[in-house]
């Protein structure tokens, strides 16, 4: 659980610091990303390249789907689940 | 005989009725499907009281309602207004307040999003909506758009309109002020999409795979290029690269146009590119800014049989040039020549024609020439003049488009972009006038004095950098002026695509002999900033 609270800090303040649009409505976990219009296919890029560049998680190809991107939760949860596929999240 | 945009539908309907139109997931509509829609549609739009000449707006995410709400618009002798799904209310808004729009065809969702600025639109009578109706519309008509397309009655399309007559508004930026309407006729639109396709070799057995919004010039013409042969446009909403890679295959797609962001999307690793066999891929074209040549290289490697042409346009004169893909290994830099039936010159300041090699500023002269800017006859003066190398005996000058865009060319003719006259700038294929983001920025707290130019940038081919000056008594009293704060707020004014992607503070701003912002100083400062 720690661990995945630490991340969603991390995609939190990211997203926030890359996306201005997300702070100016102080986009929480559970936002949608997506139908907010924050994020469209070159912020999603953005994104996949913070997870596999800074976070260190290399991510497949079939984990490339609108539902894991839709809010800071679900991409946090994503990365988790790879980072300590063992743990319950 | 085809003179209005519909006519390309109707001549297609009657060649193939059968064949597939378009495409968007698992909705599917036939030649003839699409035009007795189309024509329902029409008939819908006269009933609640759009005329000849009206504007309407088409604000919808990439959907058989878009292309059935366009076509219907000019069925019905109106002009349409496709509008950037991406827009915010407040762009939204101007644009339907510019162009004294009637009507707008929209979703459920963004009526309920648009209510407030839609009241302030005094021209704005009805809101046609696709999809689940909101409860209320304030004093707006209200009126579904699905009643409309599957009406019983049988629809009718209205030919009063000429060729010269408007078809079109398409808003853009330059590099001063609020987007303008760039009028095209209905014979604009149809040259566009037979010279296209003619070059483009497109035919009915093409499906192509429309990517790029129909508010933009090369995606609307995409479209009709496809209208006008009989070909099948295939529509996508998408959000990884990997899904246009999938449609391509799946759809057995033959051609696709992008943008330079488009094309550096697709060469990233999860795009599944290289490994995924394309065989039916034809050609790809790209317009919207150059192509970098790694990127270009890359495309190649994963696509050795698909044709590239590089093609250039600017939206006051739809498409300009593009270069015959058995040029692209000697000239990759290269504009290319005029698209048929067109001239492009290169004119020194003085009106008179360059040398090769020489830097002049590029001219069109063809059928694609718009009327120019809605509403806005001063800068309509300025971009459309008349053509200087006219002869005397032929009387009156026909109108040429001057592009602000400074070319060269090589001995062969061929062209090579160098730079804009003024300080617009291009990001991911979007236009943007350094104002409009100056004025939104100005806005957002103690900002005494914002001036924004692009710097290169790999993805986007530009991007956005502001300088900004804080006002008296910022820097040094209790307050500061953060740059995250300031992009916090602008975020609110403007679409991403706007919003600048560096903040810099600075104490004062460069300023030219008569007290203007002093932008290629601040262009020099830029690059010498980079390592």
């Amino acid at each position: 659980m720690h661990q995945k609270e630490t991340i969603e800090a991390q995609l939190q303040q990211f997203i926030r610091q890359q996306f201005p649009v997300a702070r100016q409505h102080h986009v929480g976990l559970h936002d949608s990303l997506l139908e907010l219009g924050i994020v469209d296919s070159l912020g999603v890029l953005e994104i996949v390249t913070f997870i596999e560049k800074d976070l260190g998680v290399q991510l497949t190809d079939d984990e490339l789907v609108p539902e894991h991107f839709t809010s800071i939760a679900t991409i946090a949860d994503l990365v988790s689940r790879r980072l300590d596929p063992e743990g319950a999240v | 005989m085809n003179s209005l945009v519909h006519h390309m539908l109707r001549a297609s309907a009657e060649k193939y009725p059968q064949h597939e139109a378009i495409v968007h997931g698992s909705a599917r509509q036939s030649y003839l499907e699409l035009w007795q829609t189309v024509q329902r549609i029409a008939r819908g739009l006269r009933e609640v009281g759009v005329e000849r000449g009206d504007r309407v707006g088409v604000l919808l995410e990439p959907s058989l309602p878009l292309v059935q709400s366009l076509l219907g618009v000019s069925a019905a002798g109106a002009a349409f207004v496709p509008i950037h799904p991406g827009l915010f209310p407040e762009q939204v808004e101007h644009i339907v307040r510019d162009c004294g729009m009637r009507a707008l065809v929209t979703d459920g969702v963004r009526v309920a999003k648009l209510n407030e600025s839609l009241a302030r639109c005094p021209a704005l009578e009805s809101v046609v909506c696709v999809g689940s109706m909101p409860t209320e519309c304030g004093e707006l008509g209200l009126h579904s758009f699905g009643a409309m397309a599957t009406a019983t009655e049988p629809g009718v399309a209205r030919d009063e309109c000429i060729e010269g007559d408007l078809a079109a508004i398409l808003y853009t930026s330059g590099s001063t002020g609020q987007p303008k309407g760039v009028m095209l006729t209905h014979r604009n639109v149809l040259a566009g999409a037979e010279i296209v396709s003619e070059y483009l070799r497109i035919t009915h057995d093409d499906r192509t795979l429309a990517v790029l919004p129909f508010s933009f010039d090369a995606g609307l013409n995409q479209l009709m290029t496809a209208l006008h042969t009989g070909a099948t446009c295939v529509l996508l909403k998408f959000l990884f690269a990997k899904e246009i890679v999938a449609a391509l295959a799946k759809e057995r797609i033959t051609g696709l146009a992008g943008v330079p962001s488009l094309w550096n999307l697709l060469t990233q690793d999860h795009s599944k590119l290289p490994e995924t066999p394309l065989p039916h891929l034809r050609y790809i074209s790209n317009t919207g800014g150059a192509m970098p040549l790694s990127t270009l290289a890359r495309l190649r490697e994963a696509l050795p049989t698909t044709q590239v042409y590089l093609m250039y346009g600017l939206t006051e004169a739809f498409r300009s040039t593009y270069l015959p893909p058995e040029e692209l290994d000697r000239r990759p830099t290269s504009m290319g020549k005029a698209i048929p039936n067109t001239e492009i010159f290169v004119l020194r300041e003085d009106g008179t024609p360059c040398e090769p090699g020489e830097i002049g500023e590029l001219v069109h002269r063809g059928p694609t020439v718009t009327l120019g800017y809605w509403n806005q006859p001063e800068l309509t003066a300025q971009a459309l003049r008349p053509n200087p190398l006219s002869a005397p005996e032929l009387g009156e000058p026909d109108t040429v488009c001057y592009s602000g865009d400074l070319v060269k060319t090589d001995e062969e003719g061929f062209l090579y972009f160098i730079g804009r006259r003024d300080n617009q700038i291009k990001s991911s294929g979007f236009r943007i006038s350094p104002n409009e983001v100056e004025a939104a920025l100005l806005r957002c707290g103690a900002v005494h004095e914002a001036a924004v130019i692009g710097v290169p940038d790999e993805m986007l081919g530009q991007s956005i950098l502001a300088y900004l000056v804080p006002r008296d008594g910022v820097t040094d009293g209790g307050a500061v002026l953060e740059p995250e704060h300031v992009l916090e707020a602008v975020a609110d004014l403007l679409p991403r695509h706007m919003i600048p992607k560096e903040v810099v503070i600075v104490d004062k701003l460069p300023h030219t002999s008569s007290g203007k912002i002093d932008y290629p100083q601040l262009r020099k400062r830029a690059a010498e900033a980079k390592p």
